[in-house]
């Protein structure tokens, strides 16, 4: 017979539905193996037979209880039909639910079923009908973890696609705001949106993101770290090219300057392109405090940046090539430090460098009641006994921790990243061939940077194409009332943003 | 080559830095030796003869239509008599790139790094050159402007903080040895940086905007010949023309006397990293000229694979160039001006004038065809 | 001392090779031109690690010169 010959072995491709009650529930038993969580609720509606199916667990009992299972069997009207008349009346009258769909495949079948959708079959039917009634638990909307403001919105995205898109309807109540959903992974089909503001974001950008999005052939995408990689422009740079945030101001205020934004189901990480050198320094909170301590913030962050890149590489530069730069009394401190010290000034800075990262990397994993133990002992008992045993000079250790802590000032993570995998770089460099060795180590960091791509626009905009008009964004922020125009680099369309007259004298 | 393009701006920093480029390490010198206090007047000098150069560039360039020198060459000499001009053409840009290298690579053994064998230098700033090279001209663009703002910062701080030690005196008295030594000297300059932006008629079809293009040449060459004035003129003031015309490397000594406060005293190497920024663009410049040059003379699509194999070569080059500073004073002081005009003056006015019998006669076909 | 200076220079134009020669599988022409720099500047090089004199030509530049003006 014709439905035994697809089961097993090949996919339930578009294959339409089965006419037969009993056999639609054995295949769609058979294809999930009797999995303890399928729900199938056979039942008559005069005379009919029917089938409810859905996933205990993805659904909300009370919506599947109240709605659907007591409108089909307890309310339904008492005139006797067709099957065929039945199911029209049912689509179109007896379900109090509103979100439904038509299914005329296995494939959308399981689709919906595996979503968390209740699915209605009849007898005789080759459509079944498919009832929004997701309710799984989730975490919720918390305050978010690892982007913490003094001021400014808390909330962070959560796992769920639904709730996010949400999140940022609330932000931007424009109807130009558009959601464009995509299924990616062969096995996962994780739901991923794009969001961005028609009229405002570049059509290039778009049709680029759609076509680079479409190629993706993965088994899973399980966080929105997976399509970055495949998406992003360089594969091979360790500067990031793509912005995420888990805050949904953030994200927003991505949208509005014309960016378009990626939400992938399962995380709360919202992926942002594209994403500029400066958009990394930048944080949210910029634009809520006031404008003369966000400048003077965002000059802070770029101090930080060459500081966490190059301190200890100048350390090591100066101790071992320079001496003769460093001023007198400053180089007999160092030189006393050092007399007692084994190590060359590189392989001292590795080890402390090293010791640094890996109280790092633990800290993350560790649970609370034992971080604190942790901390207490690298801080003190590594770097104080440290010090006393001779193996490092106190400088040393005031070089690593001062870079360390500067690469905490930027509010991106993806960037403090990168500059912890060039700091080691450049240190070689500084033992070999000194302060030469670091010009020319930051000069080819610079062609990279300036070689750099995020979605067809310059990595390095607007310093390098300079462009005066959005210089006011960058170092410095100007008060809103000043914001006259968006990032032109991101986007040549609908530029004005704030009237120049809105601000009284 | 690669279908990069920059824009008029880019091109004008690129010019700066190339002005400014190795000249700064070693111009003042020489010509204090010989105009003494009057120095910085053969530099002025130069930079209005030179500027009437540029202009000659410019025009050729117009009639280049958007071609390189090379290819312009070979389309008006022919296969054969435009390679062999070529060929003289090329290895004056590459003996001059060996020769940039050699020169910051003889500054960072004296001053800076003096225990690093040179070879070891020279390879690891190459590295970086090519790699720069390879990433094409639009990157190249991007970095200078990325750097130049450091640069003119750099060097108003290097003014402001030397401008205590500044002793006019040192300039009388004003044309003292007469004219004469002013006038020959200016020679020197012409010869080195302004003769060899020769090369930049290989990068010119690359930048967009036709119009104002040209305006940034000449700005550009005005701006890195301001520069090189100032640097001169600080030199006599602070140093003395005698201290200048004996050093080596005057500006290095120059920025060794910066005292902030009498603490800060080891502020020279700021100095330096300019220097190496600006070597770094002539270097950068030169490289990718000579590799799109070669490569465009051996019709290949692409400049790239040549990078390195060039590289080996001029590393070496470098090296045997000259075996110590005495040769390379005496070299650049009577040998490189006539070099240089030959390969920056005489080629190219030969290419032009071929030119310009080409467009002529181009007209006379293009009447005589349309009357007919 | 010599002898390591050659072979990493050896081993230098070899990697080079490698590492282009994929890229060049398709261009015959540029795959030619470019394995005849490598080759005749390998060669330049080594002999200059070899401290065999090789012939300077700024020397050969600087007599030209002097026949004209000197």
């Amino acid at each position: 017979m014709k439905q035994n010959s697809n089961k097993q072995t090949s996919p339930p491709a578009s294959q339409p539905l089965f006419p037969n009650l009993e056999d639609s529930l054995d295949h769609i038993r058979t294809l999930m193996g009797d999995s303890s969580d399928l729900v199938i609720r056979s039942l008559m509606i005069h005379k009919t037979s029917a089938a409810v199916i859905y996933m205990d667990g993805l659904v909300d009992n009370n919506s599947v209880q109240n709605f659907i299972l007591e409108a089909l069997m307890l309310e339904m009207p008492s005139k006797r039909q067709s099957s065929h008349h039945l199911y029209l009346s049912i689509k179109e009258k007896a379900l109090p639910i509103g979100e439904t769909e038509e299914i005329e495949s296995y494939t959308d079948l399981f689709d919906k079923l595996l979503s968390g959708e209740t699915i209605l079959l009849l007898e005789k039917q080759t459509k079944a009908l498919a009832a929004s009634t997701k309710g799984w638990r989730d975490r919720g909307v918390q305050e978010t973890t690892s982007e913490s403001v003094i001021r400014g919105p808390k909330e962070a995205f959560t796992e769920t696609l639904r709730t996010n898109t949400a999140l940022i309807r609330r932000k931007i109540k424009d109807s130009n705001l558009r959601i464009e959903a995509k299924k990616i992974g062969n096995k996962t089909h994780t739901d991923v949106a794009i969001v961005y503001l028609e009229g405002t974001a570049e059509t290039d950008v778009i049709e680029e993101l759609n076509r680079r999005l479409d190629q993706i052939d993965i088994d899973g995408v399980l966080e929105s770290g997976y399509l970055e990689e495949f998406m992003q422009d360089a594969q091979y740079s360790p500067f990031p090219t793509v912005y995420n945030s888990e805050k949904p101001d953030a994200i927003a205020g991505g949208i509005l300057e014309g960016r378009v934004a990626i939400i992938t189901d399962g995380t709360p990480n919202v992926l942002l392109v594209p994403a500029l050198f400066v958009n990394f320094m930048q944080s949210s909170e910029d634009y809520y405090q006031r404008a003369d301590i966000s400048t003077l913030i965002r000059m802070l962050r770029l101090f930080c940046f060459f500081v966490a890149l190059f301190m200890p590489s100048l350390y090591i530069a100066f101790t071992t090539f320079h001496q003769e730069m460093i001023p007198p009394p400053l180089l007999i401190n160092l030189a006393a430090q050092r007399e007692g010290v084994p190590f060359p000034a590189l392989v001292e800075a590795l080890m402390m460098e090293l010791t640094f990262e890996i109280l790092r990397e633990a800290g993350v994993r560790l649970p609370k009641p034992v971080g604190s133990a942790v901390s207490i002992v690298g801080a003190l008992v590594l770097g104080q006994s440290a010090v006393q045993a001779g193996l490092v000079s106190p400088a040393m250790v005031i070089v690593v921790a001062i870079t360390a802590i500067s690469s905490f000032v930027f509010p991106s993570y993806n960037l403090a990243i990168s500059i912890r995998m060039l700091r080691f770089p450049l240190m070689i460099l500084a033992a070999t061939f000194g302060l030469y060795g670091i010009i020319l180590g930051m000069i080819a960091l610079v062609l990279h940077l300036c070689s750099l791509t995020s979605f067809g626009k310059p990595y390095m905009s607007p310093f390098a194409p300079f462009i005066p008009k959005d210089q006011k964004d960058v170092l410095v922020r100007f008060p809103h009332w000043g914001l006259l125009s968006r990032p032109s680099s991101l986007t040549k369309k609908d530029q004005k943003r704030v009237d120049s007259t809105s601000k009284e004298s | 080559m690669d279908n990069q393009t920059i824009s008029p701006r880019q091109f004008m920093f690129l010019v700066i830095l190339f002005t400014i480029g190795s000249s700064i390490i070693i111009v003042p010198g020489p010509l204090a030796a010989q105009a003494k206090q009057d120095a910085w007047l053969s530099i002025t000098i130069s930079l209005l003869i030179g500027l009437t150069l540029i202009l000659f560039y410019n025009h050729m360039a117009k009639l280049m239509e958007g071609k390189t020198f090379v290819q312009a060459t070979i389309m008006v000499f022919g296969n054969w008599f435009g390679r062999f001009i070529l060929f003289f053409y090329l290895s004056f840009l590459f003996i001059l790139a060996a020769l940039v290298l050699r020169n910051i690579g003889d500054f960072m053994t004296t001053e800076i790094i003096p225990e690093t064998p040179l070879q070891f230098t020279h390879i690891l700033f190459l590295i970086v050159v090519i790699w720069g090279a390879y990433l094409g001209l639009e990157v190249m663009g991007r970095s200078a402007e990325m750097f130049m703002p450091w640069v003119f910062l750099l060097l108003l701080f290097f003014t402001i903080t030397l401008a205590p030690q500044i002793n006019v005196e040192n300039l009388q008295p004003f044309l003292g040895e007469g004219f004469m030594p002013v006038l020959s000297t200016s020679t020197f300059v012409i010869g080195t940086p302004l003769l060899e932006m020769v090369t930049f008629l290989m990068i010119f079809p690359y930048v967009k905007d036709a119009k104002t293009k040209r305006k940034a040449w000449v700005l550009g060459v005005f701006i890195g010949g301001m520069i090189l004035t100032l640097i001169t003129l600080l030199c006599l003031l602070v140093l003395g023309s005698d201290l200048t015309a004996l050093n080596t490397f005057p500006s290095y000594k120059l920025a060794q006397k910066i005292n902030i406060a009498g603490f800060l005293e080891g502020l020279e190497i700021v100095i330096g990293i300019i220097w190496m920024l600006t070597i770094f663009f002539k270097m950068v410049v030169l490289y990718y000229a000579v590799s799109v040059g070669v490569a465009q003379f051996l019709t290949m699509d692409d400049h790239r694979p040549l990078l390195l194999p060039l590289g080996m070569g001029m590393i070496v080059l470098s090296i045997i160039a000259y075996p110590d500073v005495a040769y390379f004073e005496t070299f650049v002081g009577d040998t490189w001006f006539p070099y240089a005009f030959t390969h920056g003056f005489i080629l190219p006015a030969f290419v032009w004038i071929g030119l310009i019998i080409k467009s002529k006669r181009d007209k006379k076909q293009k009447d005589l065809s349309s009357h007919s | 001392m010599k002898v390591w200076s050659i072979l990493a220079i050896i081993i230098v134009a070899a990697v080079i090779f490698i590492v282009e020669f994929p890229l060049l599988k398709k261009k015959k022409k540029d795959l030619w031109f470019f394995s005849l720099f490598l080759v005749i500047f390998t060669a330049i090089s080594v002999l200059e690690a070899g401290e065999v004199p090789l012939p300077n030509p700024l020397d050969y530049i600087q007599s030209f010169y002097q026949l004209f003006l000197g």
